[in-house]
């Protein structure tokens, strides 16, 4: 006891000397992978600014977001899909950047801007599925050959965003009949972390995945095969947004600029193997081009396929 | 805390003692609803070593700590000397209380244990360490002073206990049940330790057992009590020899009672319808007699048709000294007999009496085990 | 004397109420409230139609193609009337304005009872220019016409909220949230259980028999007794998942995903709680109690039914207690190991949490019926235990036998297999931080590299997990010590158990719920604490407090009242009594709840990372921050979870050592 108390002693001085003096404070939920290398290069470009992250779970982030609404502590938050900010729209402050031009889609209402866009293709177990037994195509899904090789996974678009864009995409482009199957069908996954895990461990033989991750896990020789659907892709769009009432609203300004802008996103191609929301920015190397894939963006909002979805889980 | 002085003590009945005198007036003690003490009027004499004894339950241990203060009583007054303590709390009270369960401390050893009380007094360290010393020869433990509580066995860590309440030097000592954790040859031992300390420290002691031949043993006097009241007052003799009731003469050392009624002032008889004669002592009126009471070493036992009633030897104890005979009469009744005879099982015998009481009603307890 | 308990008491209620009652009346109060309902329709081509699926507490009364009109039962009626040309007419029962608030795609209308937020979505593009949906909203005659995009969804939600049991009648009408309810009973029960089964036998023998490395076992299941967050299920799933190593290595066709993994999981995570209390009070049953009922005749067997196992009750009941409510509230362990197992903390963690909006009055529904569950726990222990009168004063210290050469192998084996269970996520983690990852798998290349950025950057981090964790302790220490007090032997009428009441619930909330109230409570207002180094301390101080509470209170069961006594008749008044009677007698039993305060809160979590902010940043945060993402950086979340280890489990071992051979 008497031993801890004196480092326990000691820690509190020294920790008393470690002032903070950052004056842009960021909430991310992308991992130090992704906003690292974007925040080393605004922090060069705007040496009076320095940035401070604090990483957390996507839905945990929306909630610290709204309980500190009355007086926050965060500037920006950043991560998470579109719709999702769209859902919280109320604590983010509307701003009309000049880089919004050159975006390939934007908010009517400036709460939110898109960071990054990202296909869903779907994504195979290679120790499950044999080579010539990858589906080609959304529909094969529902073959009966997955349920013997621990099946299909979905993400519950009740608990994650990327799993309304899925359901949402999917439903319009392929209509609600089949969605209700595959609903019926898949295991739902509370989050979408654990889809793309499921697949990668073995938990289940097929699931939809983000292609940046894929590609990544492609690369590291994991036992994954990405294929993007003839008959349909979704598209989700990350984004970030700035919190209502910042402390440091105009360096938030900047930062957002920064992301907006052709550099920002050239990086962020470049190093995160993301494609670009602007319209001049080149996707990066290895990913199909947009124009080749059949895309199914998300129509309906996020509340109506939360209904229908669960409507036909309890169904089931 | 309160010294002596303050609590108005006087020297004068007793000028040898370092005790002092307690006195209850009309003490009640309520446990919610329920009455523990019934009112209560008791004097304990400066320098007495005073028993409360009674079967378990009946009220001994509350009204013991009601003395020390840690029950406050809910009508009625407790006096030390002649100070009314009914409202002091107990640290203030500077009494030593010795525990059932010894209750040391067992984060502490032997000497801290000893010492506690003092240091509660602020006393200086110099001090302390001697005293220490001496209370611990005093109990003969000063070889286990820097023991833990658990390192002793029981009679040593009640000696220790004994050693910490006597320290603080206190004028009134409380015993609850002491020695009832112990075994029977150490708990004699320990029970004349105990007595001897009291009267060469001077100090008043209230003593608490269920144990009649303790009490009987070590008592200047015995309240008995029962179901929260006290039945009988007396000195161990008075106790034992003119019991006021059935119940004091039945908790009180063994005894026979036989059923019938009084016919004349030497005359008794029994249910059977046989007739005992002799002089008998009424604690009743005659016309209430219903019950023949007799202690078993008054009675001896005759050839058959040669005392007051026959019956046949149902057990045989030896004690030693005596011999204890069970005598079941033509009616069925045991009587119950100690004497130095030689009589065997199933050897038909005559009862002489030569002591007995008559008495309106039987204990409940008897009553019970005869309807059985 | 009565008094200054009474006063002290009111002080902690009072902080009771502050600390928890105050940050957790939210979910309370949004249990009880239902807002008004919403639904949704769809335009398109001119066209207008409900979503049916849709429709919340609105009933629809007619859907035509020019008009939908909808009731609620309380009365209330709301009607969309399409006017062609992209233009809907809104109506309600009541006159509606439009609120000064709307803005671009988001309409407020207020009328006398309710307040609709109007949204429209058009369909995402990410190819054409985007246009700002048209939605300008003009009043009629107390309606409100607004115009729309001519494809798009337009929701139509009444925020007022109205005080209602309708939560609960969802709650326990619905066949989701009724197997949630029967999964997390499952999970508890068979979980608790079978953790017993290990644990209460192994400790009633370590109580018993003195073996060689008898010190040893004890530490290191205290050890075990805590792993860096998370950390156990994902190493279970690396293992026994069905492309595990394990399962690779013994070509099984199995995967521990499922109800069977959380269950086998959890026991590994609560076995050290049953154990360790049951230890505690094996070790202090009064020998003489057992002696003499073997004097009386009695054999070992009924010596251990007729006396051991009543008077040790008490410890043993409060650790299955501990460890079923442990079990009850674990979200990480089914959220990692279970796909799509639905079960009461991980559904309350997903609807509060929840990226899409999640529903709160549902999540708060869900803890108030967990909170009543796991009362009703409470009340089952009290009922065992009530009318018992367990005090014995441990005057003298058991011996230990020898055990038999069969039994000391009986023992080892035992200790062996559980320990080995317990350390498997710890040893693999420990291995793995000298190895390389990739994308979230390991690699076998060896590298050191996890260490280098550990100690050239987030050393910090150690400072803050101990001085936090060792500030709450104390806290603990001393209010776990008197709150007990106060429960046990004052047993005062209402605020004895309103306190036991409150301080007990933090251990149920979920970490993350808990913080969300901490935020909303000291946010603003006149006690403002996010954000610095207070606000974990407290919150780590008010979550660990039961630990230290049940383990005083289980100690304080044990010291027979005789001894408060014997020090006050020698003049000490009742404070000085406990502080220098009580206390000390207590805390040799208090210190394993200490222990587990210290350990839990410099590895706590779910609290944690929605209040920390840097420079105050704990191990946990940085752990969790390198394991959160698909692409993080596990190995350097290995290497911190290791360094944590180091740093409590050195002194931690060197303690209970110590301890385990001059107190016990
Ligand atoms: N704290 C208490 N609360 C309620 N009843 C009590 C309490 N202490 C003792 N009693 C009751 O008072 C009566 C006398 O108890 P006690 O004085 O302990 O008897 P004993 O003569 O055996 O020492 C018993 O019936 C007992 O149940
Ligand atoms: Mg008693």
């Amino acid at each position: 006891m008497k031993t801890l108390g004196i480092t326990a002693a000691i820690g509190a001085l020294l920790m008393t000397t470690a002032a903070s003096a950052s004056n842009l404070t960021v909430y991310s939920a992308h991992g130090d992978e992704i906003f690292g290398p974007l925040v080393s290069a605004f922090e060069e470009k705007h040496p009076e600014i320095d940035v401070e992250v604090i990483v957390g779970d996507t839905g945990a982030l929306f909630q610290r977001v709204q309980a500190e609404a009355a007086n926050p502590a965060a500037d920006i938050q950043w991560g998470g899909a579109i719709q999702s900010f769209e859902a919280f729209a109320e604590l983010y402050e509307a701003y009309d950047s000049q880089e919004a031009a050159a975006l390939r889609l934007r908010d009517p209402n400036n709460k939110w801007f898109p960071f990054s866009l990202f296909a869903q293709p779907l994504l195979v177990n290679t120790d499950l599925v044999a080579e010539g037994d990858y589906p080609t195509t959304v529909k094969e899904v529902l073959d009966p050959r997955w349920n013997d090789t621990r099946g299909l996974v979905l993400a519950d678009p009740n608990h994650s965003g990327t799993g309304v864009s899925i359901v949402s995409g999917l439903a319009s482009g392929l209509g609600w009949e089949f969605m209700t199957d595959v609903i019926k069908t898949a295991r739902a996954t509370p989050g979408s972390t654990p889809m793309f895990e499921a697949v990668r461990d073995g938990e289940a033989a097929i699931g939809w995945i983000n292609e940046d991750l894929g590609a990544k896990w492609e690369a590291e020789g994991l036992p994954v095969k990405m294929v993007y659907p003839t008959d349909g892709v979704t598209v989700q769009v990350d984004g970030l947004a700035i919190i209502a009432n910042a402390p440091n609203a105009d360096n938030a300004k900047t930062f957002i600029d920064f992301i907006l802008s052709k550099e920002g996103q050239t990086l962020s191609t470049a190093l995160v193997n993301r494609r670009s929301v602007r319209t001049d920015v080149t996707p990066p190397e290895g990913l199909p081009a947009l124009d080749a894939l059949k895309l199914f963006p998300a129509e309906e909002p996020a509340d109506v396929i939360k209904a229908k979805f669960t409507a036909i889980l309890e169904a089931k | 805390m309160l010294t002596k002085e303050d609590l108005g003590m006087t020297r004068k009945q007793n000028p040898s003692s370092n005790g002092l005198s307690v006195s209850l007036e009309a003490l009640e003690i309520c446990f919610g609803k329920f009455q523990a003490l019934h009112a209560t009027d008791l004097n304990i004499r400066d320098g007495e070593f005073f028993t409360l004894l009674g079967p378990s339950g009946c009220g001994k241990t509350t009204l013991l700590r009601c003395l020390a203060g840690f029950i406050k009583p809910k009508r009625g007054r407790i006096l030390f000397d002649d100070k009314d303590v009914s409202q002091i709390e107990p640290w203030d009270r500077g009494i030593g209380f010795v525990f059932q369960n010894y209750a040391l401390w067992p984060t502490k050893t032997i000497a801290r244990n000893v010492a506690y009380g003092l240091e509660m007094r602020k006393e200086d360290k110099a001090t302390i360490e001697r005293k220490v010393r001496e209370t611990l020869e005093l109990v003969e433990l000063e070889h286990a002073a820097d023991k833990y509580p658990g390192e002793l066995s029981g009679g040593m860590q009640q000696r220790a206990a004994l050693a910490r309440a006597v320290i603080i030097d206190p004028p009134l000592l409380l015993f609850d049940e002491p020695l009832s954790n112990l075994d029977a040859k150490l708990r004699v031992k320990l029970r004349r330790d105990i007595r001897a300390l009291q009267s060469r420290l001077g100090l008043t002691a209230v003593y608490v057992t269920h144990d009649q031949e303790e009490a009987l043993d070590i008592s200047d006097r015995i309240a008995v009590m029962h179901q929260g009241r006290v039945a009988q007052i007396g000195t161990p003799r008075e106790i034992y020899e003119t019991p006021v009731s059935t119940r004091v003469a039945d908790f009180v050392g063994k005894a026979t009672f036989l059923r019938g009624h009084a016919v004349s002032a030497d005359a008794f008889q029994l249910d059977s319808g046989a007739i005992i004669q002799g002089a008998m002592t009424f604690q009743t009126s005659p016309a209430n007699g219903r019950v023949l009471f007799s202690r078993p070493e008054t009675i001896s036992i005759v050839a058959p048709g040669e005392g007051d009633i026959d019956g046949v030897v149902h057990e045989v104890s030896y004690l030693g000294n005596l011999t204890r005979y069970v005598v079941t009469t033509g009616c069925g009744q045991n009587i119950l007999v100690e004497a130095r005879c030689v009589a065997q099982q199933g050897d038909r015998v005559g009862i002489r009496f030569s002591e007995m009481k008559v008495f309106d009603d039987l204990p409940d307890t008897k009553m019970q085990e005869e309807d059985l | 004397m009565r008094n200054s308990w009474k006063i002290f008491s009111l002080f902690c209620l009072a902080g009771a109420i502050l600390l928890v009652a105050v940050p957790q009346i939210w979910i309370v109060v949004s249990a009880f409230r239902q807002d008004g309902g919403a639904f949704t329709i769809q335009l398109r081509q001119g066209e207008m139609m409900l979503v049916s699926e849709d429709v919340q507490r609105f009933i629809p009364r007619t859907d035509g193609q020019e008009d939908i009109t909808l009731e609620r039962p309380d009365g209330f009626a709301a009607s969309v009337s399409n006017k062609g040309d992209n233009r809907i007419v809104f109506k309600t029962s009541e006159p509606l304005t439009i609120d000064p608030s709307s803005a671009g795609s988001r309409l407020v209308l207020n009328s006398d009872n309710a307040s609709f937020v109007v949204e429209q979505t058009v369909p995402m593009s990410i190819f054409g220019t985007p246009t700002a949906p048209v939605f300008e909203a003009r009043p009629v005659d107390g309606a409100v016409e607004i115009t729309h995009a001519a494809r798009s969804f337009i929701r139509f939600h009444d925020r007022a909220l109205s005080f209602s049991f309708g939560n609960f009648k969802e709650f326990l009408s619905r066949s989701v949230y009724l197997e949630a309810i029967k999964n997390s009973l499952i999970v508890t029960i068979a979980s608790t259980v079978l953790a017993s089964i290990v644990a209460v036998p192994l400790a009633w023998l370590v109580a018993r028999y003195s073996f060689y490395g008898r010190s040893m076992l004890i530490a290191l299941i205290t050890m075990a007794s805590i792993s860096p967050p998370f950390l156990g299920a994902y190493v279970w799933r690396m293992l026994l998942g069905s492309n595990g190593l394990l399962t690779a290595a013994l070509g099984l066709d199995w995967t521990i995903v499922g109800l069977h993994g959380v269950i086998w999981v959890i026991i590994w995570l609560i076995y050290p709680l049953i154990f360790l209390m049951s230890l505690d009070s094996f070790s202090s049953i009064d020998p003489t109690l057992r002696e003499s009922a073997l004097n009386l005749g009695a054999t070992r067997r009924r010596a251990f039914f007729n006396v051991e196992i009543p008077t040790s009750l008490p410890g043993v009941l409060t650790g299955l207690y501990m460890a079923a409510m442990a079990a009850f509230s674990d979200f990480g362990t089914p959220f990692i190991i279970s796909l799509d197992l639905v079960i009461l903390p991980k559904l309350v963690y997903t609807q509060f949490l929840n990226e899409t909006g999640g529903n709160v009055s549902i999540a708060s529904t869900g803890s108030i019926i967990m909170l009543i569950i796991a009362m009703m726990f409470l009340a089952m222990q009290r009922v065992v235990l009530a009318g018992r009168s367990f005090a014995s004063v441990t005057s003298r210290k058991s011996e230990l036998d020898r055990p038999g050469t069969a039994l000391k192998w009986l023992i080892y084996g035992f200790g062996a297999i559980v320990i080995g269970f317990a350390f498997t996520p710890h040893v693999f983690v420990a291995i793995t931080s000298f190895l390389e990852w990739r994308a979230g798998t390991v690699t076998t290349v060896m590298t050191l590299a996890n260490y280098s950025t550990l100690f050239t950057e987030q050393l910090n981090a150690v400072w803050v997990s101990l001085s936090t964790a060792f500030a709450a302790t104390m806290l603990c220490m001393v209010f776990g010590l008197s709150i007990a007090y106060v429960i046990v032997r004052k047993r005062f009428r209402i605020i004895g158990p309103a306190l036991n009441g409150l301080v007990m619930t933090p251990y149920i909330i979920p970490g993350t719920v808990f913080a969300i109230g901490f935020i909303l409570a000291f946010n603003q207002g006149p006690i403002v604490l996010t954000g610095t180094w207070f606000i974990l301390v407290l919150s780590y101080f008010v979550r660990m407090l039961p630990f230290s509470l049940k383990t005083s209170e289980a100690a304080l069961y044990q010291i027979h009242p005789a001894v408060e006594d014997a020090a006050m008749s020698l003049g000490a008044t009742p404070v000085r009594v406990f502080l220098g009677i009580v206390v000390p007698m207590m805390l040799s039993g208090a210190i394993t709840g200490l222990t587990l305060v210290f350990l839990h809160s410099a590895t706590e979590l779910s609290s944690t990372i929605l209040l920390y902010r840097p420079p105050w940043t704990p191990m946990s945060a940085v752990i969790f921050q390198n394991t959160i993402s698909p692409g993080a950086n596990f190995g350097y979340a290995a290497a911190m979870s290791v360094l944590m280890m180091v740093i409590l489990y050195v002194p931690l071992a060197y303690i209970t050592c110590s301890r385990k051979k001059t107190l016990v």
